[in-house]
C-alpha cells in the first residue's frame, strides 16, 4: 500500500479522476502497473492522459517488488502499443524512452535487450516515422549501448546511411563513434569510417562534435594526420572567434593530436572578462593540462593576473605562467612578482579559499621545480604568512603534512624552524589570538626533529600564553601537545619546561578533568626516572659542591659538530638560509649547529651504556651563552643527535670548553672534560636567501642613507681570496652562482653585509655594505683571514 | 558523457528547488563501480551543507581539509564534496551560478577512481571533455533557473523530458525552444513583422589607487527572437562601437559567422539553434573611466575620522545615470559608532551594523533630476569610531550604478530591409568599481 502512496505524489494536480482510481483500486504495483499499461492502450489518443501514464510507469517499475518477468511483460506491452500506431509522434518519443529507462534501470537478461535493440532498429528503418521518433530511437540505442557495451558492434552498418541525412547526421556520427569505441576489435573498414566521422566533425552541432571527437581521436593515430589536419583547417575557419567550449575542446583535442596547441580562441577566452569566471577556468584547466603548449601561440603576458582576478583566476593562471616560462626556459620574475601579489591578495582577502590557492601555487612551484629557487621562495613564503598571518597555520600544517616526508630535504625543517624562531620573538599580544591554531602547529612540529621543532622555545610561548590568558579554554590542546611532545621527542631535555607549563595548566583552569590530567602527565615525567637520573636533570646542581661524582681526564664521550650543514646528500636540494628584511625587528639570533653525540670504546672507558648524560658548554660571558644538552641513554654504537645552541652576542670566533656529567647503570657518576669546540667566525654569518637580488638589495641598501655604511678594502693577496671563492669556501653566502664574487650576509644581530670584490685599476677590492659601523672590523678580518 | 543528476539551490534560503535523478544513468554507474554501489548521491541536507561548505559559502574563513587542503586541485566549476559519513570518498558536482543567488547544479558520470585523491594526472585528459559537455548543458538550461520555483520545476521538467531525457543531449536541439518561458499568448490579429530583441549588457569596472587607475569593460549582446515565428532565412546584422576607438576583444556564439569591414562587424547568422542566445562576448579597456572617483580618509583625535568622497562624472553617464550610491566597508575590526556632520547631496547613513557607510545618490540620479547633477559630486563626512581597531589605510568604497548607455556605443543594425524588425535596448552597471584610501596620512 505505501507504494501507492508514493505514486499519488507523483501525480499532477490535473490528473483524470479514473487514473486516480485505477491507482487507488490497485492493491500491488504490480496490480497498478498492468492496470495502466491497459489504460495506456485504451487511450491512446488522449494525450494528457498518455504523458501522465508514461511519466508514472518508469516510477512504478523501479519498485524493488516487481518480478523481473513483470518488466519484460511490461515492455513487450509497451512495444506494442507503439506498433498499434495510435500515439501523436511526441508520444511515441516519450514512450520508447519509457521503454528504454524500463530496461536498463533492472538486470534485463540478454535476450530481452536483443529484442529491444532490434524493436528500435525497426523504427529506425520505418520510412514512414517522423525524423523525431527516428532521432529519438536512435537516442535510445545509445543509451543501450552506454549500458551494454559492444551489443551494437554487429549492426554498425545500418548507422553509415545516416551519415548523410540531414537531420539524421549528427545522432548517426554518434552512435557509429560509440560503437567504434566500444568495440574489442576494430570494425570492419574502420579507417574509411573514421575518415569519414573526422571530416564531419566540423559540420556536426557542438555536443555531438565533442561527444564524436572524445570517441574516436584516441584511435586516431599517424596514418589519420591529413584528415585531423583537414577538419581542423575547417574547424578554425568557421569557429575563429567562437566561444562554445565544446568546438574549442574539439579545436585543442585535434591540435594535441597534431603536436601542440597554437592560436585559437582559447587563449582569448580564457581570460576573457566577459566570460563567466567558471568558463575561465576550464579553458585555463584546458591549457594547463596540455601537454604541448606551442611557443608561438599565445603571449605569457596574457596569462598574468590582474587586479580584478579572485583567488581562484590567480591560481589558474599562476599555474600556467609557471608551466609556460618553464617551457620557454624564460625568466622566473614576472612569476614570482605575481605570486607575491597572489599572497597579498589572499591575505587581503582572509578567506580559506583563497589562503589555500598560496599553498596550491607552492605546491606546483616545488614538484615543477621552477623556479630554479623553488624551495627558497617557498621557505620565505610560509614563514612570513604564518608569523604575520598566524590566521594560516592551519595551511602551513595541511602543507607540512602533504611535504613532510623525505621528498624536499630541509625545507619542512626550515620552515619550523624559522616558525618557531618568529613567535619566539613576536609580542604576546599578536599571538594570543591566534594560541589555539598555534598549538595544532606545534603539535605538527613535534613530528620532526628536536634540533629544529626546539620543545624548549615552544614550551616558553605556550608558557607565556598561559600566563596572560589564564582563563583560556585550551587546556585539552595544551595537554595534548605535552603529551605529543613527550611521545615524539627526547623530553627529559626539556622536563622543566614541561613541568611549569603543566603545572599552569592545573592550576589555571577550573574543569576538574583538565586539572587530573595535567596533575597525572606531571606526576608520570616526575617520578618515571630512577634517583640518580633525577640528580642529572637538575639544571641548577651545582657539580663541584658534590663529592660524589668522579672527574676523569678521559673524554668518555665524543662529541663531533657538524659544520657543512649547507652539504646534502641529495644534489638538487638548496640550502636554505635565514629569512631577512631590512623590516625585520633586531634581535639576536641563536644559532644551531648539528653535533653527534657516541660513546668512545677504548682501553680506558669500558662502560656500555650511559644514563643521565648532561653536556655543559663553556664560554666567554661577554661572548654569548650556550644552552646544555641533556641525553637520557647513550649505548655503546649508538649515534644521538643533538643540537648545539648559542646565543652570541659579538660577531667572532669562539673556542667553547665541554664538560659532560654522566650515570652508569650501577650508579656511578662521571665529570668528564670533552674536547673543545672551535667556531669560525663565518660560522656566524648566515647565509641570504637568493630570493632577493643581490643588485636590488645593494641598491635598497645604498638608498636607505641612515642605515648604509661603506667601506673599501684592498686585498694585497687577492688571489687567495679568489682561490677561496673558486673553491666553494665561500660558496654559502654566494647569492649566485654567475656571480661567485658577490657575497651577502646577515651577523646575529640581524644586521646586512653586502660585499662585491671587484678589479679597479689593476688593484682588487673588497666593496663592503653594512647597515652598522660596528660590523665593518668583522668582515675586514673575515676577508682578512680568507685573503692571507 | 552524461548527467547522473540535475538540481537547484536557493543559497538564500539553504534550500534544494530542484532535484531529478537520471535513473538509467545513475544504474550504469553503479553497475560500472560495483565497489560504490551502495552510494547514492545525497539529498536535502546530506546535499546541501557539504556543497555549501565546499562551495567557501558555509564557513568561507575556516580552514576545511577536503576543501582547502593543498593536496587538492582546484577543478572550478568542477567540485569534489565529500560524503557525510565519509569524508574521504567524493561525489563530483559542476556548478553554474544563477541569478537570485541560486546554483544550477549537475553531478557529472565520472569515474570515481577519478575522485581528488585518486591519479590527478589521468583526470585532466579524461574529464575534460566531460566537463565541458556537462557546463555547456547547463548553460542551456540556466535561464529558466530564475522563474518561480514550480514554474521553474515545471520547465526544468519539460526541459529534460524533451531535450536529455537520458541525461545527454537528446539530438532535439530544436525542441528546446518549447521550454522557453511562455511568452505571450499571441493571436493572429497581432501578428506584425516578426521582432529581433537585441539586449546589449554591459560592466564596467575599475579600481583606483594612488599608483594607478586601471578601468576596463565588457558586454554581451543578447538576441532573443519571436518563439512563434519561422526563420526560414539567414540573420545578417551589422554590429558597430562608435565609442571605441579600434575593435574590442570578441567572441561569437558558433551559429554566428562574422567578418570585418574596418570598424564594421558582419554577422550572419546561418543556422538558428536557440530563439535565445548569447551573440557575442566583448571586452575593452579604458582610458577613463566613466566615473572617476577619490576617496580620502583621515583620523583624528578621539577616534574621529573624516572622509572625504569625490565622484567626477563624464557628460554621457551623467545624462544617463539611473542609479548612484557608495558604499564604504569598514575594514574588518572597525565599527563607526554615529555620524557626526555630513555635507553632500543624497543621503548618508550607516548600515550593516555600522561596519559599512552608504551613501546614496539614487534620488539625484534618476532621469528627471539627471540635470541637477553636478560634473563632481562631493561628500564631506565626519563621524566617530567605536571601535578603531584595524589601520584605515587599507580602506576602499565601493561605487555602484546603472545607466541607460553603454560605454562602447555598441549597436547593430539590418543591412538591409528584411522581414524582421529589430528592437534593441542597452543597459550599463557598475562590476568591481573600487577606489582605495589615496590619502594613506594618518593623523594620530
Amino acid at each position: 500500500m505505501s507504494k501507492e502512496i508514493t505514486v499519488f505524489t507523483y501525480l499532477p494536480p490535473d490528473c483524470p479522476e479514473r487514473l486516480k482510481k485505477i491507482i487507488s483500486d490497485s492493491v500491488c504495483s504490480n496490480e497498478t502497473l498492468d492496470n495502466l499499461l491497459k489504460l495506456l492502450g485504451d487511450a491512446s489518443n488522449e494525450s494528457h492522459l498518455v504523458n501522465i501514464i508514461l511519466d508514472l510507469v518508469p516510477i512504478i517499475c523501479s519498485d524493488s517488488t516487481i518480478q523481473s518477468s513483470e518488466l519484460e511483460f511490461a515492455i513487450l506491452s509497451l512495444q506494442n502499443i507503439y506498433n498499434m500506431n495510435l500515439l501523436k509522434a511526441d508520444m511515441k518519443c516519450k514512450l520508447l524512452e519509457v521503454i528504454v529507462t524500463v530496461l536498463l534501470t533492472y538486470q534485463p537478461s540478454q535476450e530481452v535487450v536483443v529484442d529491444v535493440v532490434q524493436f528500435l532498429l525497426n523504427v529506425l528503418e520505418n520510412k514512414t516515422e517522423p525524423i523525431s521518433t527516428s532521432l529519438t530511437s536512435m537516442d535510445c540505442l545509445i543509451e543501450i549501448e552506454m549500458s551494454t557495451q559492444g551489443i551494437l558492434e554487429a549492426q554498425i552498418e545500418n548507422f553509415f546511411d545516416f551519415l548523410n541525412h540531414d537531420q539524421l547526421r549528427d545522432k548517426a556520427s554518434e552512435i557509429t563513434s560509440l560503437i567504434i569505441r566500444n568495440a574489442t576489435n576494430p570494425i570492419p573498414n574502420q579507417s574509411r569510417v573514421l575518415c569519414d566521422l573526422l571530416e564531419l566533425i566540423p559540420s556536426l552541432k557542438p555536443f555531438t562534435m565533442v561527444t564524436v571527437a572524445k570517441n574516436i581521436l584516441g584511435l586516431c593515430r599517424v596514418e589519420f594526420q591529413t584528415e585531423l589536419n583537414n577538419s581542423l583547417e575547417k574547424l578554425l575557419e568557421k569557429y575563429k572567434t567562437t566561444f562554445d567550449l565544446c568546438v574549442l575542446q574539439t579545436i585543442t583535442s585535434i591540435q594535441e593530436c597534431l603536436g601542440g596547441i597554437t592560436e585559437t580562441a582559447v587563449f582569448l577566452y580564457c581570460t576573457h572578462p566577459a566570460m563567466p569566471v567558471g568558463r575561465n577556468l576550464i579553458s585555463l584547466d584546458l591549457l594547463g593540462s596540455s601537454l604541448h603548449l606551442k611557443k608561438d601561440g599565445f603571449e605569457i603576458q596574457q596569462f598574468e593576473p590582474n587586479d580584478f582576478d579572485g583567488a581562484d583566476a590567480r591560481l589558474k593562471k599562476l599555474l600556467l605562467l609557471n608551466k609556460a616560462l618553464y617551457n620557454q626556459s624564460l625568466d622566473s620574475a614576472p612569476f614570482y612578482q605575481h605570486f607575491e601579489n597572489l599572497i597579498a591578495f589572499a591575505v587581503k582577502n582572509g578567506s580559506s579559499r583563497a589562503l589555500a590557492s598560496v599553498f596550491r601555487v607552492m605546491r606546483d612551484m616545488l614538484e615543477s621545480k621552477f623556479p630554479t629557487n623553488a624551495a627558497q621562495i617557498v621557505l620565505h613564503s610560509t614563514v612570513a604568512l604564518g608569523a604575520r598571518h598566524p590566521a594560516c597555520l592551519p595551511h602551513i600544517i595541511d602543507f607540512l603534512k602533504h611535504f613532510g616526508s623525505n621528498h624536499h630535504g630541509q625545507l619542512p625543517d626550515a620552515i619550523i624552524l624559522g616558525l618557531v624562531d618568529a613567535f619566539d620573538e613576536l609580542e604576546n599580544s599578536t599571538v594570543m589570538p591566534h594560541v589555539e591554531q598555534l598549538i595544532q602547529f606545534f603539535m605538527e612540529a613535534t613530528l620532526y626533529r628536536y634540533e629544529f621543532c626546539q620543545p624548549r622555545m615552544i614550551l616558553r610561548i605556550i608558557r607565556n600564553c598561559l600566563e596572560e590568558k589564564k582563563n583560556s579554554n585550551c587546556g585539552i590542546a595544551v595537554l595534548e601537545l605535552c603529551q605529543a611532545l613527550i611521545r615524539n621527542q627526547d623530553y627529559e631535555i626539556f622536563q622543566p619546561e614541561l613541568k611549569t607549563v603543566l603545572s599552569l595548566v592545573e592550576t589555571s583552569h577550573s574543569e576538574s578533568d583538565v586539572k587530573q590530567r595535567a596533575w597525572m602527565l606531571r606526576s608520570l615525567i616526575t617520578h618515571v626516572n630512577t634517583d640518580s637520573l633525577k640528580g642529572a636533570f637538575d639544571a641548577d646542581m651545582d657539580l663541584s659542591s658534590t663529592g660524589k661524582i668522579e672527574k676523569t681526564d678521559n673524554p668518555l664521550i665524543y662529541v663531533k659538530i657538524l659544520l657543512d650543514y649547507n652539504k646534502t646528500g641529495d644534489t638538487r636540494s638548496e640550502s636554505l638560509p635565514v629569512y631577512w628584511s631590512l623590516e625585520r625587528k633586531r634581535s639576536f639570533r641563536s644559532f644551531y649547529f648539528p653535533l653527534e653525540i657516541s660513546l668512545i670504546k677504548n682501553a680506558e672507558n669500558y662502560h656500555r651504556e650511559f644514563v643521565g648524560l648532561k653536556i655543559d658548554f663553556i664560554v666567554d660571558p661577554k661572548w654569548g651563552r650556550a644552552e646544555p644538552i641533556y641525553i637520557p641513554v647513550l649505548e655503546v654504537d649508538q649515534v644521538r643527535k643533538a643540537c648545539l645552541q648559542v646565543h652570541p652576542l659579538v660577531c667572532s670566533a669562539a673556542t667553547i670548553e665541554a664538560r659532560a656529567v654522566m650515570s652508569t647503570m650501577d650508579g656511578r657518576i662521571f665529570l668528564s672534560c670533552l674536547e673543545p669546540i672551535h667556531l669560525k667566525l663565518e660560522d656566524f654569518l648566515n647565509p641570504l636567501s637568493s630570493s632577493k637580488s643581490f643588485v636590488e638589495l645593494w641598491d635598497r641598501l645604498v638608498s636607505q642613507s641612515d642605515k648604509c655604511y661603506s667601506s673599501v678594502l684592498f686585498l694585497p693577496q687577492h688571489e687567495k681570496l679568489l682561490k677561496a671563492v673558486e673553491y666553494g669556501e665561500l660558496e654559502r653566502f654566494q647569492m649566485t652562482k654567475k656571480k661567485p664574487t658577490e657575497l651577502a650576509m646577515v651577523t646575529p644581530d640581524s644586521f646586512l653585509v653586502l660585499v662585491r670584490i671587484l678589479l679597479v685599476k689593476n688593484s682588487w677590492n673588497a666593496e663592503i655594505l653594512v647597515e652598522d659601523p660596528s660590523v665593518l672590523p668583522v668582515i675586514h678580518s673575515l676577508l682578512t683571514e680568507f685573503s692571507t | 558523457m552524461s548527467l547522473r543528476c540535475l538540481f537547484v539551490v536557493s543559497i538564500t534560503e539553504s534550500k534544494l528547488l530542484f532535484y531529478r535523478i537520471f535513473p538509467t544513468v545513475e544504474k550504469r554507474w553503479k553497475n560500472e563501480h560495483p565497489n560504490f554501489a551502495n552510494l547514492c548521491i545525497p539529498n536535502d541536507q546530506e546535499l546541501l551543507d557539504p556543497l555549501l561548505n565546499e562551495l567557501g559559502i558555509l564557513n568561507p574563513n575556516i580552514f576545511q581539509i577536503t576543501r582547502d587542503s593543498c593536496q587538492k586541485k582546484l577543478q572550478a566549476p568542477l567540485f569534489w564534496i565529500p560524503f557525510g559519513f565519509n569524508s574521504q570518498i567524493f561525489w563530483p558536482v559542476i556548478v553554474v551560478e544563477c541569478p537570485q543567488n541560486r546554483l544550477l547544479c549537475g553531478v557529472p558520470y565520472l569515474d570515481q577512481n577519478l575522485q581528488p585523491t585518486g591519479n590527478q594526472q589521468s583526470m585532466c585528459v579524461a574529464r575534460s571533455f566531460d566537463v565541458v559537455l556537462v557546463l555547456e548543458l547547463l548553460s542551456k538550461l540556466a535561464h529558466l533557473i530564475q522563474l518561480s520555483p514550480s514554474k521553474m520545476a515545471d520547465q526544468l521538467n519539460r526541459t529534460i523530458q524533451l531535450w536529455l531525457p537520458f541525461g545527454r543531449a537528446s539530438g532535439h536541439q530544436q525542441l528546446e525552444l518549447q521550454s522557453l518561458p511562455p511568452t505571450l499568448q499571441r493571436t493572429m490579429w497581432l501578428r506584425s513583422r516578426p521582432k529581433i530583441e537585441l539586449q546589449i549588457k554591459e560592466e564596467v569596472r575599475m579600481i583606483a589607487s594612488n599608483l594607478s587607475v586601471k578601468a576596463d569593460a565588457y558586454g554581451t549582446i543578447y538576441l532573443t527572437v519571436d518563439p512563434d515565428a519561422e526563420y526560414s532565412h539567414n540573420i545578417k546584422l551589422e554590429l558597430g562601437f562608435n565609442k571605441l576607438p579600434g575593435i574590442p576583444s570578441i567572441l561569437f556564439h558558433p551559429s554566428a559567422l562574422a567578418h570585418w569591414e574596418k570598424a564594421i562587424c558582419h554577422i550572419n547568422i546561418q543556422e538558428l539553434q536557440e530563439k535565445i542566445f548569447p551573440l557575442c562576448h566583448y571586452s575593452f579597456s579604458l582610458e577613463m573611466p566613466p566615473i572617476q572617483p577619490l576617496l580620502k580618509i583621515r583620523i583624528g583625535e578621539l577616534g574621529k575620522v573624516s572622509i572625504f568622497i569625490q565622484l567626477h562624472l563624464g557628460v554621457t553617464m551623467k545624462n544617463t545615470l539611473n542609479r548612484l550610491e557608495v558604499r564604504l566597508p569598514m575594514p574588518t575590526g572597525n565599527r563607526i559608532a554615529r555620524i557626526l556632520s555630513a555635507a553632500s547631496l543624497g543621503l548618508v547613513s550607516l548600515i550593516k551594523d555600522g561596519t559599512q557607510l552608504l551613501w546614496n545618490l539614487g534620488a539625484f540620479a534618476s532621469s528627471s533630476s539627471n540635470p541637477k547633477l553636478k560634473d563632481d559630486l562631493t561628500l564631506n563626512v565626519d563621524v566617530v569610531m567605536e571601535k578603531l581597531e584595524a589601520s584605515l589605510v587599507n580602506t576602499y568604497a565601493l561605487i555602484l550604478f546603472t545607466s541607460a548607455a553603454s560605454v562602447s556605443g555598441a549597436h547593430l543594425s539590418l543591412p538591409q530591409p528584411t522581414e524582421f524588425k529589430l528592437v534593441s535596448t542597452s543597459e550599463l552597471k557598475s562590476s568591481t568599481y573600487r577606489v582605495w584610501n589615496q590619502d594613506a596620512e594618518e593623523i594620530v
